[in-house]
Formats: structure tokens, sequence, C-alpha cells
């Protein structure tokens, strides 16, 4: 009898374990996406407004540079440095003056599964009607039509290298590019005219190694994104 | 009154019985024999049962997650929606600045000293 229900009990530990090792292909991508404020820094003829040093990897398909960690960077007068997933001035703990974190995911897939990071902000523009005041729009909160950032990853292990990751990155951008102008108003307060950018990346990642990405969408703005990212198989708890 | 305890008095005594003692020893021994074949499968039936569904359970779930159909269902498409602030929210809404283009990002790289 203690047999038996010794059995039963094991073979009831069966489904949990089998869940497991499915979930064992889990994939954990930690993604930080930085935006880089370029304006007003001055391009002289002889210096580019941003020096990298790192190792660069070769990616085809794409004009995004992505380098590997350790990397330098020299943004105007300021010297740069990216520590792990965490950008800092050179030499100091302090956060670089022109460098804001936009979002921190950490993001578990299942190898092929495709993860979303979608950032989007409401435009606002006026309106002036027949009667001469002005109404103000709004576009709705999250709509796919305004003006948003959407990153798409998705990871697999690489069929060669097992301790590497095969990622796929998507982005689609929507921008304002300018305003409509109003009769009348010096304001540049028209409705939005958006503009849309999007690329695709397919590069390999080595596992737990953080990578660096810039993003070139849009590239003439005053905003750059980097986006830091890092594949590794995920443990839980860790 | 003392009816009930004459009529007792008068019953035989019970004495030893050799043939009634023979009789209830055959009655035990064909009911302890059958009890006992009964239950030698029957007592297994129910654990058994138990084990065998606890078996399917699990290489159903195995068959479900290994499926392709099992395998669309639990890859759904994961979304982390944030509202755009700060500088990411300029990005969006006010990429460009007023007093004109800003300057092209351009990446001079180095090779990392390793």
């Amino acid at each position: 009898m203690k047999r038996i229900l010794a059995l039963f009990f094991f073979c009831a530990r069966l489904a949990p374990l089998f869940a497991a090792s499915s979930s064992g292909d889990a994939i954990r991508i930690d993604t930080e996406i930085y935006v880089l404020n370029k304006a007003g820094l001055k391009t002289s003829s002889a210096e580019p407004v941003v020096k990298i040093m790192a190792n660069a990897l070769g990616v085809t398909g794409s004009q995004w540079p992505l380098f590997e960690a350790p990397l330098s960077m020299q943004i105007g007068q300021e010297s740069v440095e990216l520590q792990d997933s965490r950008f800092v001035r050179t030499g100091t703990a302090a956060p670089p003056s022109r460098l804001s974190l936009a979002s921190a995911n950490v993001i578990i897939v299942r190898a092929g599964q495709t993860a979303e990071v979608l950032m989007n902000s409401p435009a606002e523009y006026f309106e002036k009607m027949q009667d001469g005041l002005f109404r103000l729009h709004r576009s709705p909160e999250g709509s796919p039509d305004g003006p948003h950032y959407d990153m798409k990853l998705s990871a697999r292990p690489n069929s060669e290298h097992a301790a590497d990751y095969e990622i796929d990155c998507t982005v689609d951008a929507v921008v304002v590019g300018g305003r409509e102008k109003i009769p009348g108003v010096d304001l540049d307060v028209g409705k939005p005219e958006l503009k849309a950018f999007n690329g695709k990346l397919s590069f390999q990642a080595g596992a737990g190694k953080w990578l660096c990405l810039f993003d070139s969408v849009p590239n003439d703005s005053d905003y750059q994104l980097i986006i830091v990212l890092r594949a590794r198989p995920n443990q839980s708890g860790k | 009154m003392k009816e009930p305890e004459d009529l007792f008095k008068k019953e035989p005594l019970a004495r030893p019985s050799p043939e009634l003692d023979r009789r209830m020893d055959l009655l035990f021994a064909a009911a302890s024999s059958q009890t006992y074949r009964a239950a030698g499968w029957r007592r297994y039936l129910f654990p058994a049962v138990l084990a065998a569904v606890g078996v399917a359970a699990g290489v159903a779930d195995w068959i479900r997650l290994q499926s392709p159909l099992g395998n669309e269902a639990a890859a759904q498409h994961l979304i982390y929606r944030l509202r755009a602030e700060g500088d990411m929210q300029r990005l969006l809404v006010a990429p460009y600045s007023a007093q004109g283009p800003a300057p092209v990002f351009h990446v001079t790289v180095v090779t990392h000293p390793q």
C-alpha cells in the first residue's frame, strides 16, 4: 500500500516536472532603453558629436550600430561609460547629464516568443473654431495611431552555439514630425503631422553579455535611443 | 416475581460442544479466506486508479506543452505598455528642435583595448 501511495505521489508530481522541463527553455531578456538628448550639441568639422570606444559587432541587414559592453562614449565634452547596464560619467557613479533611462524591463519569453515594449504619449494640439476660439485636442491615450515607440523582441537559442542567442529586434516608431500652421498663430501648436519609422535587426548575443544598440529611429531628431540588453536562460528567483 | 429466575434455572447449562466448535472453525476459516481473496486485488484498485489518473494528467499536460497548439497558447504575445515621460515623451511629441535640425548622430568606432 505504501508503495502504491508513493507511486501516486510521484505521478502527481510529474505534471509540474514536465511543465518545468518545458519552461526550462524560457529566456530572460533584460532591456533598458535610454534616451540621449543631442539638443544643443555642436558639431565641429573635426569631431563627431558622439564618439564610441567599444567592440563593434558585425550585423548584417541593418545600419544600427551594435556594440558589446564595456563601452566608452564621448558625448560632446562629457565622457561616459557603460558599466553592465548603467551609463555613468567616467570615473564617477553619477549619471550622465544627457542620458536618461526611459524604461527598464525584465522580459521572460519562450524561445521564439515575441515580447513588445510599447511606449506612447498623447499628442495635444489646438484647432481654431469657426467662432475664433481655440479648442484643445488630445489624441487618445495609448492610441496606436498616435506617437509611440514600439520595440518587439524575440530570442531563441543558437542552433550551433548553445550559449548564444539569436535575437530579432523590430522597431516601429511614430513621432510628431511637424505641425500644421494655424492661420494667424505663430506658435507651433497645430495638428501634428506624424512621421513613421521602422527598422529590423537580427543579431547574435552571448548568454549574459550586455549589448548596446543605437537605434537610428529617428536619426535627425534631437534625441537618440540607446538600447542596452542581455539575454540569458531564465532562472527563477534570479 | 420469581418466575423468570425459575425459568433460567430450568434452562440447561451451556457445555463445551466439540461439534459446535468444529462448525464455527469451519465458518470462520471460510469467511477469512474469502475476504482475503477479495481484498487481494480490490484493495489496490483505488490507489491504482489514482496513480493512473495522475500519470494520465501528467502525460496529457506534457503533450499539450509539446504540441504546436499548446505552444501557441503558451507563447502568447507579451506587451509591456508604458507611458513615455521626460525625454522619451519629447522624442515622440517634439523630437525636432525649433532652432533647426539637430546634429546628425555620427559614430566613430574605436576598438576597445581588451
